[in-house]
């Protein structure tokens, strides 16, 4: 048998008038931990959804274990042990773990076996080294342990390869750090991982090789630990970067926001905080703190029921997302696809939905005025898209975030709010967005910024506010703005 | 390279074919019709094709609004039977425009009532429109004691006898509905609310956009549009009865599909419903050319209708 479990050879796909693939070769040795690593559309998750039978190639072939597969299905892709789990859940919510880990499968003919069904989920979430409730409704759980029942999922089919698409982008650092040793585990069981991810630091601790895409084409092959990070980033955008982080230039001025004593229902309680104009504000916390329910009581999305909101001075009353607007607040939301861009829209609607009164003439809109607006943000914010009318489906979740963004900067929100600004983008879009944010800093806006990462928390914010349980616990500045100090805030 | 490109064009071409079944097939079987019935291309029935459907063409422009807008209307035929005995009964009365007046107003009101379930209570369009369906049909019953009643109104007459070459008054009306409601959807601010609505709620309310009142505005625009459907269908026949226009739903919702608007809403447009429009009434008229007899042809506009809504969900997996 040949060292390598898994062989893509001259792997070509195109989707009308795209080639999303071209002559892609991917090799992986048996047993090892693999990491793919690109940019958006790069073409990483086109080549595991070829694997996977998701896709079907225009040319190329795929060997396992050295023999040729023809993969036309989910279910022969499954069958040949090669699972992925996807970076959205393939969950339903509303069945139980052990129901979501043989979904479709319950082992008795007509009737379902629920005994068996049980041990044998209790056994597999055993083998990771948990122990919990296979009864529990998979809505319940947290966003790890739903991980964990994808990975159980992924073994009940006696996978060989489990493609992982960026797993971490939505857990905890302290979420990341029980998911690791259940990689690992997974690997001493002979399992291959195929490891999708942005982040640099995850790759150098948890991966053995690397494989690099651009453009959907391959741009390196190494083992990690012979390649320095540098050389990777070049190899993914096609340059080096100087700074992860862009420096401040911006001493915050007066206070432009202030609230009082703020809460909602039991999410929020006695939240107290000032912004000052031409400030980045932090705010960092685990996946559950209150983060997002607070940003969005502020913008109006889900009202606050107490306290106060004093906008320059004055207080506003901001009952939807409409006084927001009118109060110029924007939110640019964590999740782009579901709450931040009308696909079924183009990149120039999508930019001016958020004030169609200053492009219309009359009652009538002005589409070259729309396009205008459209063109002065793709400019500014570099965003690439082959036409203003591009469908804002079909660009990557960079340029998308980019458009998500252009809203708030067109409709002219004096304080941006913004979630998980760099969730699932890549490293050359991420330091255009934090370019964007010091440049809309000195024009004198001022920015909260919401980050489950550290390091981007760390290198953006001014001052670094941690939430815990819908309160705010501390505050943190200057020198006390470390990961520890952090973290420390954040798990109690 | 060059096989390359034709395997492109073929998935393009696949797409194309899938895209446009319903229209392809149907523009095939208007085709056949032309050259195996003779009488089907005469004068006198194009134009009592085109006199027909315009009536109910009126109400599907509207209903591909709101399906736009991510929402169905199932009262759409209740509407319209009680708007045609509620005019008929003023026309006794007083003059036809300020019963039509009256009448689109109460047709407003209507749509209002759909509207505000639907926005404020968040009822789902399907049970709320569902319910007005019920209740305006049982309205039309009460106030005309289920009995079809008759006017003698000489206006009426006299508008009904609008003839330019066989061509009534109904298509000028449906083509000015279409003008209007083509601009208000592609050119204003409302129009572009209401694509926006539809294609995802979430994003337009948190955009700042007023959803609630894109939601309701559909809905009064359909509301006005059944009940303008049923006064056309009074200049016709100078009666109403709570039994009219009961497959004008489905009759509207297949038109806007075939059109081309997706019944997951935010794609399409009412420009399109035009092609659905003119196919369906085709297609029934050629059914009685044929000889198909009333009770079959309600079998076949069903058929049609899942047809068309499977198709869209065909290309819509597709599209993924």
């Amino acid at each position: 048998m040949s060292d390598y479990i898994l062989e893509m050879k001259h792997v070509r796909k195109e989707f009308p008038g795209v080639v999303a693939l071209d002559d892609v070769s991917f090799s992986v040795k048996r047993g090892v931990i693999h990491a793919l690593i690109g940019e958006n559309g790069a073409g990483k998750s086109t080549l595991m959804k070829v694997l996977n039978g998701v896709y079907p190639a225009t040319s190329g072939e795929i060997f396992l274990n050295g023999q040729q597969l023809d993969i036309s299905g989910v279910k022969q892709a499954q069958a040949a042990g090669i699972s992925i789990i996807y970076q959205e859940f393939n969950l339903i919510n509303t069945l139980s773990v052990a129901e979501n880990i043989f979904l479709g499968r319950y082992n008795g003919k007509q009737t379902v076996h629920w005994k068996a069904l049980r041990e044998k989920a209790k056994a597999l979430i055993a083998s990771l080294g948990f122990d919990f409730d296979v009864d529990k409704l998979v809505g319940r759980l947290s966003t790890a342990e739903k991980q964990l029942v994808e990975i159980a999922k992924a073994l009940s089919f006696d996978a060989q390869i489990i493609v992982m698409d960026e797993p971490t982008s939505s857990l905890t650092e302290k979420e990341v750090d029980m998911f690791f040793p259940i990689i690992e585990r997974l690997k001493a069981q002979g399992i291959t991982v195929i490891y999708i991810s942005h982040k640099l630091d995850e790759i150098y601790r948890l991966c053995d090789d690397v494989t690099i895409m651009r453009d959907g084409k391959v741009t390196g092959n190494s083992t990690v630990k012979d390649i320095s990070r540098d050389e990777i980033i070049e190899k993914m955008v096609g340059r080096s970067l100087d700074m992860e982080y862009p420096k401040r230039t911006v001493t915050p001025g007066d206070v432009i926001l202030e609230v009082k004593d703020l809460g909602r229902r039991q999410q929020l309680k006695g939240i107290s905080f000032q912004l000052h104009k031409g400030e980045i504000l932090g705010f960092a916390g685990l996946v559950g703190a209150g983060r997002t329910e607070l940003a969005e009581a502020i913008f109006g999305a889900d009202p606050a029921d107490r306290g106060q909101i004093i906008l320059n001075g004055k207080p506003v009353s901001i009952r939807s997302a409409l006084d927001g607007k009118k109060n110029s607040i924007g939110l640019v939301t964590e999740d782009r696809k579901e709450t931040g861009l009308v696909l079924a829209m183009d990149v120039t609607e999508n930019t001016t939905i958020t004030d169609l009164k200053s492009v219309s003439s009359g009652i009538l809109l002005n589409r070259k005025a729309e396009e205008k607006v459209a063109q002065k943000y793709v400019d500014q914010l570099n965003t690439k898209t082959p036409s203003l009318h591009q469908k804002i489906s079909n660009l990557s979740g960079g340029n998308q975030q980019k458009v998500a963004l252009s809203k708030w900067l067109y409709s002219n929100s004096d304080i941006l709010i913004l979630d998980e600004p760099t969730r699932g983008i890549d490293v050359g879009a991420k330091y255009d967005i934090y370019c964007l944010m010091n440049e809309l800093t000195e024009q004198g806006k001022s920015i909260i910024m919401i980050s489950s990462e550290l390091p981007e928390v760390l290198g953006m914010s001014d001052r670094v506010l941690v939430m815990h349980g819908g309160t705010i616990k501390g505050e943190l500045a200057g020198r006390d703005m470390t990961a520890e100090k952090v973290m420390k805030l954040a798990i109690d | 390279m060059n096989k390359n490109r034709s395997t492109l064009r073929k998935s393009e071409l696949q797409f194309f074919f899938l895209e446009n079944a319903v229209i392809i097939v149907l523009t095939a079987f208007v085709v056949f019709m032309v050259f195996y019935r003779p009488s089907f291309r005469s004068w006198a029935n194009l134009t009592t094709i085109i006199n027909d459907c315009c009536m109910y063409g009126i109400t599907a422009l509207a209903m591909t609004a709101v399906i736009i807008c991510g929402e169905i209307d199932l009262s759409v035929s209740s509407i319209y039977a009680w708007s045609t005995c509620l005019f008929v009964i003023l026309c006794n009365s007083m003059n036809i425009f300020s019963a039509a007046v009256i009448t689109l107003l109460v047709g407003a009101v209507w749509g209002l009532f759909n509207g505000m379930l639907v926005a404020f209570l968040r009822m789902p369009a399907f049970v709320a429109t569902l319910g007005t369906m019920y209740t305006a049909k049982g309205l039309a019953y009460y106030i005309t004691e289920e009995k079809p009643i008759n006017t003698g109104n000489p206006m009426l007459a006299t508008i009904g006898k609008i003839n330019i070459a066989n061509i009534s008054l109904v298509p000028i009306v449906f083509l000015i509905v279409l003008a209007v409601l083509y601009c208000i959807m592609r050119y204003t601010k409302v129009g572009r609310n209401v694509y926006a609505t539809g294609g995802n709620y979430e994003v337009a309310r948190l955009s700042g956009i007023n959803v609630k009142l894109s939601k309701i505005i559909v809905f009064v625009f359909t509301g006005i549009c059944s009940a303008l459907s049923g006064i056309m269908y009074c200049t016709r026949v100078y009666s109403g009865a709570a039994t009219y226009g009961s497959d004008l739903t489905t009759w509207c919702v297949a038109a806007a599909v075939i059109g081309g608007t997706s019944m997951s809403g935010g794609y399409g447009g009412v420009h399109r419903t035009i092609i659905g429009i003119l196919l369906m009434a085709i297609l029934f008229n050629a059914l009685t050319l044929l000889g198909v007899d009333g009770s079959m042809q309600r079998f076949i506009r069903g058929l049609v209708l899942v047809v068309v809504i499977m198709f869209d969900a065909i290309s819509k997996a597709k599209k993924r």
